[in-house]
Order: C-alpha cells, then sequence, then structure tokens
C-alpha cells in the first residue's frame, strides 16, 4: 500500500476496474464491495458491508460456492466458476437488452487466496467478469453452426440428405453390420425415361416432379429408413435391419404405388414409373460401402436393360424368371410370396 | 532438451515429493478422505516425447479427459491431468456424497464441474506448495477441460505444438476406496526453466 503516491488508495483503484471485486473473510462477512458491485447489484456499500455473503445471494449455495470458499481457505488455491457451465454466479441483470436472451449477466467469477500477516489464508479476493457478450457470440456461433451442418448435408431441391450426408450415413450402418450382424439393405432408384418429363413439360416441371417424387418415397419407406438424393433423378434407401427380400419388398410396393400415382404440375397429372436395384449384406461376403453400392447399381442397370419399372436385386440370376420381369407392370403378379403389401389401381 | 543436472534433478525430486506430501494432507482434510500420490517422476522429454509419455502412463486405450491449466510466474508452464474415462462417475461421488459438494448443474454439466474442481484442486495444491517452497508466486488461467482419445491427433497437437521442450513431472494419484486413478503432469517451458533452476538453486543453498 505504501508504495502509492499520497493521496491515492487502493480503494479507489479497485473502483475504476470494469469487473467487480468482492472481498470475504472467513465468516464469509463481505469487507470490500467495489463501485462495479453497486453499480449492477443495486446494492449499496451500506446496503452489504460486514453482512454475510449467503444472506445477500441466498442461491450461492446451491452453485457450490461456500465449498469452493472452503477449499480455497484450506488449500490456499485459486478456483473458478465457468460461464459455461453455470452461466451466472450471482443473479446480476444482463447490461445489454436488445439481441440476448439472456436475462442474467453471464459471468465467470474467480476466487483468489488473500493471505494475514502471517500467511494465513484470513480473506478471499471474489472477482466477477461480465462475460455476457462472449456468451452471446458463442451462442450465435453455435446457431450458424447447426444451420451450416444441416444446410451441408441437405440436397436443396428436394430437402433429401445429399449424397455426401448418405455416404457417411451409410458407412456408419456398415460399421453398425459389422458389429452387430444384422442384415443392411441399399436401394438405388431410378426414375424412368425422365428426361422425357423435362423434353415434354420443361425443366420446372422437370423439378417439381423430383421433389413430389421425393416426398412420395419418403412417405412410402419405413421410419428408420434413410432416403437421399444420389444425383439426378437417381436416389438412394438405406435400410438398415431389412434384409435383401424384405428391402425389395418395400422397393417394389413402392413403385406400385409411384406408378399409380401422378405427379402434378400446373393442374395436370404426369405419371412416372420407377426402376430399382437392390443388394444385401446377407449375400456379401464382405460388406463394405463400394461394394453395396457397386451391386445395388448392378441390379438397377440390370432392371432398366430389362424393360425398366421393375426392381432387381443382386445377385442377379436369384430372380430372373421371365415371368416376373415381364409381368412387372402388373402389380397382380407380384406378389406371388404374398408378402407385397396391396395398394395396386384404384 | 532442457539439460538438467544431477544436483539439480535430486533437489527438485525432494522438493517435489515434500509439496506433494503436503499438497495430499490439505487434500485429504478437504474431500475428507485420502488421496494416495506416488513417487513424481522427473525427466526432460522432448515435443514428440510428450504425447508418447502420456500414451505410456495410461494405459487406457478409450477416452480419457484431460484437465488443462496453464500457471505463470517465475516459472511458467501447463499442467495435465489425465483420467481414464470411467473415473468422472467416482470423482462426483466422491465430490458430493463424502465432501459435501452440493450444485444445481445438470448432470452432464456436474460431471464436468467436478472434473474440472478436482483438476483445479490437484493441480493447485501441488504447484502452490511447490511455489511456497520455492518463496516464488504463481498466477493460474482457468483451466479447460476436455475429452478425447489417448492416441487422437487432437491430443496431439493440444499438447505438443506449443511449448519447445519440457519438463515432464509425472505423478499417479489414487483413491482406496473409489476407483480413482489419474496421472498429473507439469510441462514446464524452456523460457522459464532460468527462473526455476535459479530458485532451486536458492533451495540447494538453503538445504546445505
Amino acid at each position: 500500500m505504501s508504495n502509492l503516491p499520497n493521496g491515492l488508495d487502493y480503494a479507489q483503484i479497485v473502483d475504476t476496474l470494469s469487473q467487480g471485486v468482492i472481498v470475504i473473510d472467513r465468516e464469509m462477512r463481505i469487507l470490500l464491495w467495489n463501485y462495479w458491485m453497486e453499480a449492477h447489484s443495486r446494492l449499496t456499500r451500506e446496503d452489504v458491508l460486514g453482512k454475510k455473503i449467503g444472506d445477500v445471494f441466498p442461491d450461492l449455495d446451491q452453485k457450490g460456492f461456500f465449498w469452493k470458499v472452503r477449499s480455497v481457505f484450506t488449500l490456499g488455491n485459486f478456483a473458478f466458476f465457468s460461464q459455461g457451465l453455470h452461466s451466472y454466479i450471482f443473479p446480476l441483470a444482463a447490461t445489454r437488452y436488445l439481441e440476448t436472451s439472456f436475462d442474467k449477466m453471464q459471468q465467470s467469477v474467480i476466487l483468489a487466496p488473500l493471505r494475514g500477516p502471517d500467511g494465513q489464508v484470513e480473506y478471499i479476493c471474489v472477482s466477477i467478469k461480465d462475460d455476457t457478450d462472449a456468451a452471446i457470440y458463442k451462442e450465435r456461433l453455435e446457431q450458424s453452426k447447426q444451420q451450416l451442418e444441416i444446410m451441408s448435408r441437405t440436397d436443396p431441391l428436394t430437402g433429401l440428405v445429399n449424397r455426401r450426408y448418405l455416404f457417411e450415413r451409410l458407412q456408419e450402418e456398415v460399421s453398425r453390420h459389422r458389429r452387430s450382424g444384422n442384415p443392411l439393405s441399399l436401394a438405388i432408384l431410378d426414375i424412368d425415361f425422365f428426361k422425357h418429363v423435362n423434353d415434354t413439360y420443361g425443366h420446372i416441371c422437370g423439378d417439381k416432379v423430383l421433389v413430389q417424387f421425393a416426398d412420395l418415397l419418403q412417405s412410402q419407406v419405413r421410419r428408420y429408413d434413410l432416403v437421399g438424393r444420389y444425383g439426378g433423378e437417381e436416389f438412394c434407401v438405406i435400410l438398415p435391419g431389412a434384409p435383401l427380400a424384405g428391402a425389395e419388398n418395400v422397393m417394389n410396393r413402392f413403385r406400385i404405388y409411384i406408378e399409380n400415382t401422378p405427379c402434378l404440375w400446373e393442374e395436370q397429372e404426369i405419371y412416372v414409373t420407377v426402376s430399382a436395384g437392390v443388394a444385401s449384406s446377407e449375400n456379401l461376403p464382405d460388406v463394405d460401402l463400394d461394394s453395396l453400392l457397386r451391386l445395388a447399381d448392378e441390379a438397377l442397370l440390370e432392371a432398366k436393360s430389362n424393360g425398366r419399372n421393375q426392381v432387381r436385386t443382386w445377385p442377379l440370376d436369384v430372380k430372373t424368371d421371365p415371368a416376373i420381369a415381364l409381368g412387372a407392370n402388373d402389380p397382380d403378379v407380384i406378389p406371388d410370396d404374398g408378402t407385397i403389401m396391396d395398394s395396386g389401381p384404384i | 532438451m532442457i539439460e538438467l543436472s544431477e544436483e539439480r534433478h535430486e533437489a527438485l525430486v525432494e522438493l517435489i515429493n515434500i509439496c506433494f506430501g503436503r499438497a495430499m494432507a490439505s487434500l485429504a482434510e478437504l474431500l475428507e478422505s485420502h488421496i494416495h500420490l506416488s513417487v513424481p517422476v522427473i525427466r526432460s522429454v522432448s515435443p514428440e516425447e510428450v504425447i508418447k509419455a502420456l500414451t505410456a502412463s495410461i494405459e487406457e486405450k478409450d477416452e480419457v479427459t484431460i484437465v488443462q491449466q496453464a500457471f505463470g510466474g517465475e516459472f511458467a508452464g501447463e499442467a495435465v491431468l489425465a483420467l481414464p474415462g470411467w473415473t468422472s462417475q467416482s470423482l462426483v461421488a466422491m465430490l458430493t456424497e463424502q465432501s459435501g459438494f452440493t450444485s444445481d448443474l445438470e448432470i452432464d454439466k456436474l460431471n464436468l464441474e467436478v472434473i474440472l474442481e478436482v483438476g483445479n484442486i490437484v493441480i493447485g495444491a501441488c504447484l502452490g506448495q511447490f511455489a511456497e517452497l520455492l518463496e516464488s508466486r504463481i498466477s493460474y488461467s482457468p483451466p479447460a477441460v476436455f475429452l478425447d482419445r489417448i492416441t487422437s491427433a487432437g491430443l496431439k497437437e493440444r499438447l505438443t505444438t506449443r511449448e519447445m521442450g519440457a519438463l515432464l513431472v509425472q505423478t499417479r494419484f489414487s483413491h482406496k476406496e473409489r476407483e480413482v486413478t489419474g496421472y498429473l503432469f507439469f510441462f514446464l517451458s524452456q523460457f522459464c526453466l532460468e527462473g526455476l533452476f535459479k530458485a532451486v538453486d536458492r533451495f540447494i543453498e538453503k538445504m546445505s
């Protein structure tokens, strides 16, 4: 204290700080309360000096405050309360009223030991820093991050997940399959003669058809299947837990559904059909992302070259019965395994 | 690499032994339970060795919780407390049931708070005693906590990019009644070694 020029004292300096400073003794009595504390708590020194800090702020015990105070007195260490965990320790009003969801000032608080003449910790200096601005920026950053994350995995036209996220999830499902041994199937779908839609009705109509197709596909799969846009008029469905036959059924059900459900554009009904290829873990000794995609794609090519509007599975020789391939346009021919849900033409 | 003469090395081991002993006593008083700190190992390590030292002492293949706290003063550096993933439950129980720690935080945040606090206390107690013995002073930055896999690149980056070389003080703390084991590392940066050595030399002089 004696180093300061005449007329200047530490109390005056402490009063100019733009942070809160409180000093308490072992009985938790408040010995110092700087101007910042007066301004932000609306309590004057006359109100608080000599009072117990727990009487001034009754919620302190719930925040582990006195436990840490005890640790500072016992160990002589510094103790910290982070804003990220606690939001605030002292219920002071936020000084910013605009653009913030915080009604309490966000704070980081430090407890520091102060020693008496014999070197023992006799007092604790509590310093309170206003972290509201930082917390607001952190909150905004978090919101932007979430928005970006959603944007980065969404196909802007159809609102389905995009190819990148689809592959990420497929990789996760492949790993899960390897751990659990549960079946995993993958379907690739391609709208038949989609170029024809674009050429006849224009690209705006083509886009509308893609959006409606995506919605219809989404509505027809199981709750835990993931539908994504693979490219142009190609879509993918990841079917976790579905064996080959089950996945084939889901796809066939959708194939029949879309054949009979028109997409609407400027009061015109536009019918499209779909070809699909399905591959499953059960026919593969080593399941990985590439092989599933490749084999589902091979099955899709087979469906296309065999006359379209049909679902083919890999291995390709499982169902080469021409009756099924030929009768693919006729829903009544399909359910010879009895498992396909009836959704024939109205 | 930091050159450490035999005399200084011995003095450091002695110093750290004393202050760890005192820290243990204070911790026992605060936590109302006994925490054992193993005899510290002190050596000079290069940046590449820091992560190796960590992986070698923590056999956990899984997650570790790391509490990192920077300190400054006559000697400056970074303290790291590494805890195997499963210890946090025991620590929460130890603080809340045994030593009366109360908090209205949600469970996830409470876990972090407890780990931070234990890190802060263990690091603060050891360093505080160390500074006191050397008649020096230390200022602390708030501790930070993060979870990572011991082998991951993120951990590697956090621990090795900043310091040029380090004096590694390694101890293991354990608790009998509860399953708690942790490893404490102090990385003392090269810049402040002169200050540390001066203080150690003062200590040697006083002892002899």
